[in-house]
């Protein structure tokens, strides 16, 4: 009885705290219906901080938590919601969700950044009032501190209440989730309220952070202070991301449980006590996912959306397959060992990516564990798909038959509790999927006895996941070069596989069921069977190309599969254009190479050059936040970096000795690289040139819109010039010359309607 | 001002709308709202191609049209929701063009937008607290609106959102009128409910306009609002192409709708 009442009151402090953060989240989320993923790290940097005024400058505790909590805290919160999440009204629920995600990957970079990630003493956070000093509570001895904290919480929780429920400032704050137009009728302020709201949300996360810390027991970690926070997300769940008071009880639910692991499942016997403890909010996530009721069916997802998507046709699609494997042969030809690593390493997250661009771009839904699904088809293949051993080992056709077929299923189980909610909804069952593969898959490094079969096996034996190079019948791609020009094929075929499958009627249900599911479902549409199918389908996909990345490096460890990789593919794909299949070149090849590049080309610099070590490093630094910049650029523009480069080609297109002369260019320094002439450094910079300047060069040398107007059938528009007539209006405003077009086109006579 | 004198002839819901306040419309006095050359424009399309339109105090002008003709936007432009591109919003002789929303409602300007203008998750008694943010002591303005509307008084602690479509439209009238405007501005009172709902709301409306309140009421059902109006303007693409009494505008409404 005496461990019981221990144990409960340990699982107490533990809820309170979880409570403070997840309550931050409501707050956030209610008012601008943004699900902050930065919740966590905005803990995070505010613990970080706190550390280096108290810790690293010794100054006095209260002054520092006033700068943190009450100025830099709420200050963050504010400047996020004006700067970053303000933007993002009317975008669809991708933006609004990789936005958040960018900016908590911005966060870590930062912060690995300024707060040396190995230090050479560990950082040590203290409790407040001292650890010693303890009370004795049950029979249990409580630090002031912990005490503290469930005094802290306790306020929060009434606070919020009194707040939302009894003051004027906080009913306008649910009024704004209502109807802020409306608000702002009656002499309301919504944006103020809402970046009101945030710097509440930030206060709170900063509030949690400090706690916490300190009661983590060990030295401070950026990762795992992030993603502690986001255990938070569960006791948000409990109140449907709305309710203050269910929240509370949600993470007082999470914090008993968490502790009764702890107190009563025999950690020596089962040797992943330790793990399932950590998995366990997320483990709770899924279930209550479970038991939330179905959404209303909505008609438009958005009333505006502002991405757009052209589809390619399949012959165009094949050529661009054509061109990419034959620029990539040549590519291969001037590359030094090296590169063609990096390079196959690229088009490995370029395949995952692919799954990202059927399941987010074509389907509207969304996956932000892609690389745990990766994880799982490396640890089938690695069991079932290896044929010979030593230097001779193959990884085999059947072992990724496998894979595709296992991750399909795991993808069913995962997607399946939360595809008749929201998009929201899923991504976050995916990401819980992502952090209990992290923390309870890739650490089951024991061997253990398998019932009934009579054989011992271990999931993710010794840390090291070794997949050796496939062979698929006569064709053995041991060799880097060659298994670089596989992955490229590979990618090509299911790019222009996903391309035609868009054109197909299957293609045609999912684009529907992402622009109305409401519509979508009238018309006799199972949504959940198509949501299911095209799940299984991205996830066999990345389970696919997961193993074929662990084949690239040859064997892998977890922090391979870790959720912020699978976070950073799926931005930096965003970044590129989450509806093209280009999209996802962008993406993986940005993820696995250009980044890694960049860095390791800095590094090298600040080596060579000792006198310039520092201005180098912070190029490196900055390296790291950039693809976090990016992704923040999504809500200003959603489409994507490929839409814009295919808007700015559109002219070069027509203007042959444009296109010619930027080709010829290229090809010419490609020669002068191949021959070592040239270093392929200049190759690139040449190509970058050429690409920057083309567009620009036909602009000036196309035929002048005017021209085209004279010709009365004609659109007043250099690109336009195949424009549909109901698209008139539409993609760009109206004109005097469009009326009159339109009248012509309907017969209608001049000057009438 | 209610016009109810304007109206007679083959108006089914005229009967009800007997009024004792005499027309005292004063056409010197400087208009509570003025609308002076108004374009405006979604994105790069442009809507409302130069509209003139005054209400005096006490007026209640009708703004008609089919669907698409520009009415809400008008609306939109006079509440400061969408600043007009080109043309003056005058409120009391005072230029207010481009004056967001929420300041506009601080100086007597009061909207209730199309659909039901209140927050379904806040209690009636919430409702009428964001009215507040207006003027007054909420004490004192929930006491008004009960008084004005008893049956909110018997639900003043359920939400909006469960209240009927009347019971609705009535909160949101409440709410308007608590803060005392001096322009208030209805977009499609009636959408979505029954014709008695309806007929009550606009004996209300002309009601308050008797209390000296400049009224705007953009509608489609035209018959119920023609009872309380005193002038009637009609608009077609974006632009005003009759005004007049109610009685001239019941034979020209329907070429306003069927474009002949």
């Amino acid at each position: 009885m005496e461990t019981f009442l221990q144990y409960t009151i340990l699982g107490l402090v533990a809820g309170g705290v979880y409570g403070i953060a997840a309550s931050g989240l409501v707050v956030t989320y209610t008012t601008s219906g943004i699900f902050n993923f930065a919740h966590g790290a905005v803990a995070m940097l505010s613990a970080f901080t706190y550390w280096q005024l108290r810790f690293g400058w010794d100054w006095p505790a209260p002054l520092a938590l006033v700068v943190v909590l009450g100025v830099l805290a709420p200050l963050l919160g504010a400047l996020l919601y004006g700067v970053v999440m303000r933007g993002l009204r009317g975008t669809s629920e991708v933006a609004r969700i990789v936005v958040p995600v960018s900016v908590m990957l911005g966060f870590l970079a930062l912060s690995t950044w300024v707060w040396d990630p190995t230090p050479r003493s560990p950082r040590l956070f203290l409790m407040f009032f001292g650890a010693g000093n303890t009370v004795s509570i049950g029979g249990v001895n409580l630090a002031w501190h912990e005490i503290t904290a469930v005094v802290i919480a306790v306020v929060v929780a009434l606070g919020l209440r009194f707040l939302f429920f009894g003051t004027r400032t906080g009913v306008a704050m649910r009024a704004v989730v209502d109807d802020p137009d409306l608000l702002e009728l009656n002499a309301g302020r919504p944006e103020r309220l809402a970046m009101a709201s945030w710097a509440l949300g930030a206060f709170l996360a900063a509030l949690a952070g400090v706690l916490i810390t300190p009661m983590m027991g060990s030295a401070m970690s950026a990762h795992a202070l992030t993603l502690l926070v986001i255990d938070a997300f569960a006791a948000a769940m409990f109140g449907r991301l709305r309710s203050v008071p269910r929240t509370f009880v949600g993470a007082l639910v999470l914090g008993l449980l968490g502790s009764y692991v702890i107190g009563y499942f025999p950690s020596d016997r089962w040797t992943w006590t330790g793990n399932f403890r950590v998995s366990l909010p997320m483990i709770t996530l899924f279930v209550v996912l479970l038991f939330l009721p179905q959404d209303r069916l909505r008609g438009a997802t958005v009333l505006r959306s502002r991405e757009r998507y052209r589809l390619p046709s399949v012959r165009t699609a094949v050529v661009a397959a054509v061109v990419l494997v034959a620029g990539m042969w040549l590519l291969r030809g001037i590359l030094a060992p090296t590169a063609v690593n990096h390079m196959a390493f690229g088009m490995s997250m370029a395949v995952i990516a692919l799954s990202l661009v059927l399941l987010t771009g074509y389907a509207g839904e969304i996956n932000l564990a892609v690389l745990s699904f990766g994880a799982i088809g490396a640890i089938i293949v690695h069991h079932f798909g290896v044929s010979g051993s030593g230097g001779d080992a193959r990884s085999t056709l059947f072992g990724y038959a496998a894979a595709a077929v296992v991750c399909a299923l795991v993808g069913a189980l995962v997607a399946l509790p939360s595809l008749r909610l929201r998009g929201l909804y899923l991504a976050l069952s995916t990401m819980a999927f992502g952090v209990f593969v992290s923390n309870m898959l890739l650490r089951d490094i024991t061997e253990r006895q398998l019932p009934l079969l009579h054989t011992r096996f271990s999931i993710f034996p010794s840390g090291n996941l070794g997949v050796p190079r496939p062979k698929f019948g006569p064709v053995d791609l041991v060799a880097m070069p060659t298994f670089l020009m596989f992955l490229t094929v590979l990618f090509a075929v299911l790019g222009v596989g996903l391309i035609a499958l868009r054109h197909s009627s299957y293609g045609r249900r999912l684009t529907a069921m992402k622009d109305s599911p409401a519509a979508s479902a009238t018309l006799g549409q199972s949504l959940v069977t198509l949501k299911l199918s095209v799940f299984m389908l991205s996830a066999a996909i990345a389970g696919v190309g997961g193993a074929l990345m662990t084949a690239q490096i040859g064997s892998a460890n977890l922090d391979r599969f870790d959720i912020f990789l699978s976070l950073t593919l799926l931005m930096l794909t965003v970044v590129g254009g989450i509806g093209y299949v280009s999209g996802a070149l962008f993406g993986g090849i940005a993820a696995g190479v250009l980044f890694v590049a960049l860095q390791n080309t800095f590094d090298k610099l600040g080596v060579d050059h000792p006198d310039l070590e520092g201005f180098f490093e912070f190029l490196a630094n900055l390296t790291l936040v950039l693809p976090a910049l990016m992704g923040v650029s999504i809500g200003r523009n959603p489409t994507g970096a490929v839409e814009k480069i295919l808007v700015d080609f559109g002219p070069v297109r027509r203007v042959r000795p444009v296109l010619v002369a930027g080709i010829a260019t290229v090809g010419v320094a490609y020669v002068l690289a191949r021959n070592e002439t040239i270093s392929n450094w200049w190759l690139i910079v040449v190509t970058a040139v050429v690409i920057g300047v083309m567009p620009q060069a036909a602009k000036r040398w196309a035929p002048g819109p005017s021209e085209a107007a004279v010709d009365g059938t004609a659109l007043p528009a250099a690109d336009g010039a195949d424009l549909p007539l109901e698209l008139v209006g539409v993609v760009r405003p109206y004109t005097v010359a469009d009326r009159e077009m339109l009248d012509a086109a309907l017969d209608v006579p001049a000057g009438k309607g | 001002m209610s016009g109810n004198g304007a109206t007679s002839g083959g108006d089914p819901t005229g009967g009800g709308l007997v009024d004792a306040v005499p027309e005292t419309v004063i056409e010197t006095e400087v208009p509570p709202l003025e609308l002076v050359g108004v374009h405006a424009a979604y994105g790069g399309i442009e809507v409302l191609h130069g509209i003139d339109l005054a209400v005096a105090a006490g007026e209640v002008v009708a703004l008609l049209g089919a669907n698409g003709a520009g009415k809400s936007t008008t609306v939109k432009v006079c509440s400061g929701l969408l600043p007009p591109t080109r043309g003056a919003v005058r409120v009391v002789g005072h230029d207010v063009t481009g004056v967001p929303s929420h300041e506009l409602a601080r100086i007597g300007v009061c909207t209730i937008p199309e659909g039901r203008g209140v927050f379904p998750n806040l209690t009636v008694r919430e409702n009428l607290w964001m009215a507040t943010q207006v003027t007054g002591e909420r004490a004192e303005l929930e006491e008004a609106a009960y008084a004005r509307f008893p049956r909110l008084g018997d639900r003043r602690t359920q939400l909006a959102g469960t209240l009927s479509g009347g019971e609705q439209q009535m909160l949101a009238l409440a709410r308007a009128l608590v803060t005392d405007p001096a322009v208030l501005l209805l977009d499609e009172l009636s959408m979505g409910l029954a014709p008695i709902i309806v007929q009550q709301l606009y004996e209300i409306v002309a009601q308050v306009a008797s209390d000296g309140i400049s009224i705007l009421v953009v509608e489609q059902f035209a018959q119920a609002v023609l009872g309380i109006a005193d002038r009637a303007v009609i608009m077609v693409n974006g632009e005003i192409t009759r005004v007049g009494t109610p009685a001239e505008m019941q034979s020209e409404l329907s070429n306003a709708y069927l474009g002949g």
